[in-house]
């Protein structure tokens, strides 16, 4: 576990070094921008404070269609271009691999989003003597760090389950668009077992809560065990590999 | 490693398909029953299945080809697929039939068959993987993996048991308030709760997440309240079963409404979907009835506030005292329940009988209370008549009268009728029957009300009247005026400037300010004093964040009294004038503009007691006012005030406040909007593009 700060160092260097991080960045940026002044800064000047919910729904989205492109190489890479037998026969254990994968794109994702700070700083700044509500902000951005950690856990999983970067990227859409229908579909207020089991992987079910301004264990916990799932599975595979 | 993902997935689309069926089919009673909207989201729950098992397959064709085993499969696989996404989106977002199950399973059967093919192919490579010495480490991790998954559904289906959540907003948007807390706490009788939503309706599914959210976290707080969800249009037999349980207390079963059962106490109560919401008007004062029936057309205008109606709800169903009012008839009261049509005359029945029927039926409207006596008793209020001109005249009002009702005694009411509000068994209908209000009427009243006590209390409606017909009510005025020290100014009829919105000759939205003798009224958000803080008269606190609207009212002053106190509970705005009745155009500008009292109550100066309260318009309650869209919280106020004067306020929860909604706007000029516009949408992005090229360029040299 000792080389995990190396490993993370590492990843996060090569994050850094591809011009993928940048366009990541940037478009991110740009669509979450267009969000925010879409919905704060109409050309009538008023705005409702309860919409910062609409600002964390659209970046909560929009995580949804990144986070594979920041995964697709973490592990899927290294098989095609060979360096995973490099690092299989480096003395570093299989747990610590997937970890330092993890928090390297974990990582990269928080610095992804420290720029959107500036929006409600902004909006605190322009809004005059009646200030904006900040709990709100507080509890979403607590909650897409914790969405990213599972949307990125799970983009880790299934990269180390392909060979190629596109595969990676293709499979890791499915799966969160599987996690995202899962809670879409059964939204409309169905009430059976069956309805809530299915609504219970619906991976932004468990982000409207913190949007609204509401920290519930529930989906707190639902963040942590689904994380621990899938990295436990990238694990798995992983060791699957290096057996042979 | 595909195979497997897809045969799990055929066959869990292959048990899902017949149990759905097994368990749907007895619930339905026939074919068209069986066909409608899904319960329980079960349908959808297998479009979800279907989906993904249509993944599965893409997936698996896409390795097929790749490794060009099973080229041809492939393609059949592709083409299964692509059939399934238009049948997964047709069965989700169009049909919803039960056909859906039927040919899930026949796909599933299909896709089955083609991982046998594609599997027998290549048997040779199967059995080859399965000698590999690393088939023992895969099924370990498979095993491991499938324990994981079974301690993530039960980590949750715990988690869902025991949770805790902090609201963080600042107005505790989402927290049970602390009065709920600690009436759910010391719930000591079994609550049953029944939601009826109809599940297929996604406009209701805004509401109903906000229903399940707070009666969820009732559960959640005491173990004596269980909330069950029924599908009302489609599970026939729970419905009808539920039905057949509400036919006791009379309570009619419809969409979206709320159930509340104690069967301690045998009662139980209907919360309509419409009484769960309120109109989130940032601009209360002074809006105009027609533009907050716009409002109610626009849903996100509407804020949601059932947790107030459900602590109500609740008190009432738990407790087993009942209120008696007395509603007084005979000087042209507001009818309860107006009788049957009046005989017509020769010449009346020379007239059209459609316009004839639709003229009785505007008078029923705009005379009666039905309505709103309706929903008293809905709230196990027990509602008598009460002629005075046979009370017995040393006896009083009877002893079991907890509020006297006297609903704007009018001579104008009786003429337009010309007949009794309620006719008795072996009374005529006509004028004969209606008389002013005498001075023994006054005279019973007022040693009514000199009981004091918990019981010797009244609910007083006067109406603006023309001199011609204010006989009617002058003994009365005169009681209330003398002994109370509340006089009301019948001759003229209150008026306010509200706002109208229509569109000039270009398009642009124009407010208009317009007299108008119907208009929103303020008070329920309370008064503040010199040191900022915010009272509410404990009669109307439940109405807090509601709109209460009258029509004609008149003004009320009032003269000290030694011993009582007279608290404002409902006023115009700044900008209401008094207006004589008999006038039809209104001057606003030639009035003198001020703040008037349409209801005040009067209390004990010394202990608070409740004494009496006055309205300034009976109109508030009839059914005319009552179905116009958001008005309901009239009804809410009566029922508000009868309980705070019947002393159960506590006991009904009529004296909680609802929860805060957000109502909160912000507004910012014009060059700080562009600069910030700039930042958000150029200046932040750029300075990332600017860092990406710099690395492009360090890493190229």
């Amino acid at each position: 576990m000792s080389k995990i700060p190396a490993l993370v160092r590492r990843e996060l260097s090569a994050f850094f070094l591809t011009p993928m991080a940048y366009v990541v960045l940037t478009v991110f940026l740009v669509v979450a921008g267009r969000v925010f002044a879409g919905t704060f800064l109409p050309e009538s000047g008023e705005f409702h404070y309860g919409a910062i919910a609409i600002l964390l729904h659209g970046m909560s989205k929009m995580i949804l269609l990144l986070v594979p492109l920041l995964t697709m190489r973490v592990l899927a890479e290294e098989v095609n271009s060979g360096t995973i037998e490099t690092l299989m026969t480096a003395p570093v254990s299989n747990t610590a691999v997937v970890l330092a994968k993890f928090l390297g794109a974990y990582c990269f994702f928080v610095v992804m989003l420290i720029p959107t700070f500036a929006f409600p700083v902004t909006l605190y700044l322009v809004s005059g003597d009646l200030k904006p509500d900040t709990g709100p902000m507080i509890s979403g951005y607590f909650g897409l760090l914790l969405l990213g950690m599972t949307t990125i856990a799970a983009g880790v999983c299934v990269s180390a389950c392909v060979r190629h970067q596109i595969s990676a990227a293709v499979a890791t859409a499915l799966v969160l668009g599987m996690l995202w229908a899962a809670g879409a579909v059964t939204a409309g207020g169905a009430t059976g077992w069956l309805a809530q089991s299915v609504r219970y992987l619906g991976v932004l079910y468990h982000y409207e809560s913190f949007a609204k301004g509401l920290i519930d264990t529930r989906d707190v916990v639902y963040h942590v065990t689904a994380t621990a799932l899938f990295l436990f599975g990238a694990v798995g595979v992983v060791a699957v590999r290096r057996w042979r | 490693m595909m195979w497997a993902l897809c045969l799990a997935l055929a066959l869990s689309a292959l048990t899902l398909g017949p149990m759905y069926l097994l368990r749907e089919a007895p619930r339905a009673g026939s074919l068209e029953e069986f066909l409608r909207p899904s319960p329980g989201g079960s349908r959808e729950i297998l479009a979800v299945v279907h989906v993904v098992f249509l993944l599965g397959m893409l997936t698996y064709a896409m390795f097929s080809a790749a490794r060009r085993v099973v080229g041809r499969m492939a393609g059949v696989a592709a083409a299964v697929g692509i059939w399934e996404v238009l049948l997964a989106v047709a069965a989700v977002f169009v049909a919803g039939q039960a056909r859906f199950a039927l040919s899930n399973m026949t796909v599933a059967a299909l896709g089955l068959l083609l991982l046998l093919g594609g599997m027998g192919l290549t048997l040779e490579r199967v059995v080859e993987r399965l000698r590999s010495p690393k088939t023992p480490v895969i099924l370990i991790f498979a095993v491991a993996g499938l324990a994981g998954v079974v301690a993530f559904g039960l980590i949750g289906a715990v988690s869902a048991r025991r949770y805790a959540r902090v609201d963080c907003t600042r107005l505790g948007l989402y927290s049970v308030p602390k009065s709920t807390k600690q009436f759910l706490a010391g719930l000591d009788k079994e609550v049953r709760i029944t939601t009826l939503f109809v599940t297929r309706k996604p406009e209701h599914a805004a509401l109903k997440r906000a229903v399940t959210d707070v009666l969820d976290e009732y559960a959640h707080r005491s173990r004596r309240i269980t909330v069950g969800h029924i599908d009302y249009v489609r599970e026939r037999r729970a419905s009808t079963e539920l039905a057949r349980r509400l036919a006791g207390p009379q309570i009619a079963l419809e969409e979206n409404a709320v159930i509340f059962e104690c069967p301690e106490t045998g009662r139980a109560m209907k919360v309509a979907a419409h009484e769960m919401y309120r109109m989130a008007d940032p601009a209360h004062t002074g809006a105009e009835i027609a533009a907050e029936q716009r409002h109610r057309e626009a849903q996100e205008r509407f804020r949601f506030i059932g947790d107030s109606i459900f602590h109500e709800a609740l008190s009432v169903v738990t407790t087993d005292k009942a209120i008696k009012l007395y509603f007084v008839v005979g000087h042209g009261e507001k009818p309860g329940a107006v009788g049957p049509k009046p005989k017509r005359s020769s010449y009346r029945r020379a007239v059209d009988h459609e316009k004839e029927l639709r003229v009785y039926e505007d008078l029923r409207a705009l005379l009666s209370t039905e309505l709103f006596q309706q929903a008293l008793r809905r709230r196990y209020c027990r509602i008598e008549e009460l002629d005075l001109d046979r009370v017995d005249k040393d006896g009083g009002i009877p002893e079991d009268c907890d509020v006297l009702v006297i609903a704007g005694p009018c001579r104008y009411t009786a003429h337009m009728w010309g007949a009794t509000p309620s006719p008795a068994p072996g009374r005529r209908l006509g004028k004969p029957f209606m008389k002013p209000f005498s001075p023994e009427h006054a005279t019973l009243v007022r040693r009514y009300l000199d009981r004091g006590g918990r019981r010797g209390r009244a609910l007083i409606m006067v109406d603006p009247v023309g001199p011609e017909y204010e006989l009617y009510s002058r003994a009365l005025l005169g009681l209330l005026g003398r002994q109370y020290g509340v006089d009301a100014n019948v001759r003229r009829h209150v008026m306010e400037q509200v706002p109208r919105t229509h569109r000039d000759p270009y398009g642009r939205e124009v407010i208009e300010y317009v007299p108008a003798r119907a208009f929103v009224t303020e008070g329920a958000e309370g008064t503040r004093s010199s040191d900022g803080r915010r009272t509410v008269h404990p009669s109307i606190r439940s109405l807090r964040r509601r709109s209460t609207a009258t029509m004609l009212a008149a003004e009320l002053t009032t003269t000290p009294r030694r011993g009582l106190r007279h608290v404002p509970l409902l006023t115009t705005s700044e900008n209401g004038w008094l207006h004589p009745f008999t006038d039809t155009r209104p001057d606003p500008q030639a009035q003198e503009k001020a703040r008037r009292v349409l209801a005040l109550a009067v209390e004990k100066e010394d202990t608070g007691e409740p004494v009496m309260v006055v309205l300034g318009s009976s109109n508030m309650f009839v059914d005319t006012m009552l179905r116009r869209p958001g008005l309901w919280d009239n009804a809410k106020l009566g029922q508000s005030l009868l309980s705070w004067l019947s002393g159960a306020a506590a006991a009904r929860g009529a004296g909680f406040e609802p929860r805060p909604t957000e109502v909160t706007y912000g507004k910012i000029s014009t060059p700080v909007l562009q600069a910030a516009r700039f930042i958000s949408v150029f200046v932040i992005p750029s300075l990332f593009i600017v860092v990406g090229v710099v690395v492009w360029l360090g890493r190229r040299e």
